[in-house]
């Protein structure tokens, strides 16, 4: 009598266990997604001159990041210094205010930020998720080879 | 043997929430880009200047666009321009221009054109100007050779 009850204890705990281990409730892994918005285009530039994006500009770049709600999340970014069209590369430059944020999808309500340091902030309980906005500067010297110049900008979430 | 089994439960419950502790992230990318386009430049292409000939006072002097002197603009293949131009004078005579314009070298086809209009340079980056114009000149005025300077201007529009 006493074994039976043993064996459907041991029975019952291993297969809570087993479930909770295979249970596909989402982890933060899953509920972290980061999503590019817009590219950011510093549009037709003569050479020799320069030109600025700020993160309020239509041209900025965007992303979201959706995440658990009240949770940290540190943001950091792999920003380019040149881009380049076959060959031939132009800088370009990211400051102080070069990148915003905002809890809503508002850059006018946004918080602006250095991207070349991490920004770490808790993900808004309601939506769930933070706006993202990204300009920069380009400079060409007055031999700059026309054309379309480019390169890649990473963003990084992560939650603990 | 009980105790095991449920220490094992335990102890694996215990583990589980390990993933959710553990740190996660997430990355996206996005394109910069500009395009860096060539200077824009402006030519009188025609061999001579605008010339109105010999005209008595009190008549209005005039020349066909096609007649009169043209312009070549040159820059970055497919980009608007903006073009303007004025009125200009020459001594106490005032020259109003007509300006007819064509992607194409060709003068017959063009159509007019006023000052503040936008064109888009073609596939190699050129765009065609012919200006005419009327001279008035009225009664009484007096005899001689007068001359002056007409501006044409051409701006890239999206710069």
């Amino acid at each position: 009598m006493a074994m039976r009850w043993s064996v459907r204890i041991v029975l019952g705990a291993a297969a809570i266990a087993a479930a909770l281990i295979t249970a596909p409730a989402p982890s933060f892994a899953q509920q972290l997604q980061v999503t590019r918005i817009q590219d950011l285009s510093f549009g037709a530039l003569l050479a020799g001159s320069t030109a600025a994006v700020p993160p309020a500009s239509p041209e900025a770049g965007k992303f979201t990041v959706r995440g658990v709600p009240n949770r940290p999340v540190v943001i950091t970014f792999a920003l380019p210094t040149l881009l380049h069209q076959g060959g031939a590369t132009l800088p370009v430059t990211f400051g102080a205010a070069s990148a915003a944020w905002s809890p809503v999808d508002d850059v006018s309500t946004a918080t602006y930020f250095n991207p070349a340091l991490p920004l770490s902030v808790d993900v808004p309980p309601g939506g769930r998720t933070i706006y993202i906005w990204i300009g920069g500067q380009v400079g060409t010297n007055p031999q700059q080879l026309p054309g379309g110049y480019a390169g890649p900008l990473v963003i990084t979430a992560v939650t603990s | 043997m009980m105790r095991m089994v449920l220490v094992a439960a335990v102890a694996a419950l215990l583990a589980m929430p390990a993933g959710a502790q553990a740190q996660a992230s997430a990355s996206a990318d996005l394109t910069v880009s500009v395009t860096v386009i060539q200077g824009l430049s402006l030519t009188k292409t025609s061999a001579g200047d605008l010339d109105f000939g010999v005209h008595p006072a009190n008549t209005t002097a005039s020349v066909v666009p096609a007649s009169g002197a043209s312009f070549q603009a040159a820059g970055e293949a497919g980009q608007p321009i903006s073009v303007s131009f004025g009125t200009a004078a020459l001594g106490g005579l005032v020259f109003t221009p007509a300006v007819n314009a064509h992607d194409a070298d060709n003068a017959a086809a063009a159509s007019a054109l006023s000052s503040g209009s936008s064109v888009t340079l073609n596939g190699s980056g050129n765009y065609y100007f012919w200006v005419g114009g009327s001279l008035p000149i009225p009664a009484g005025h007096g005899p001689g050779a007068y001359t002056g300077t007409w501006t044409l201007s051409v701006a890239y529009s999206a710069l």
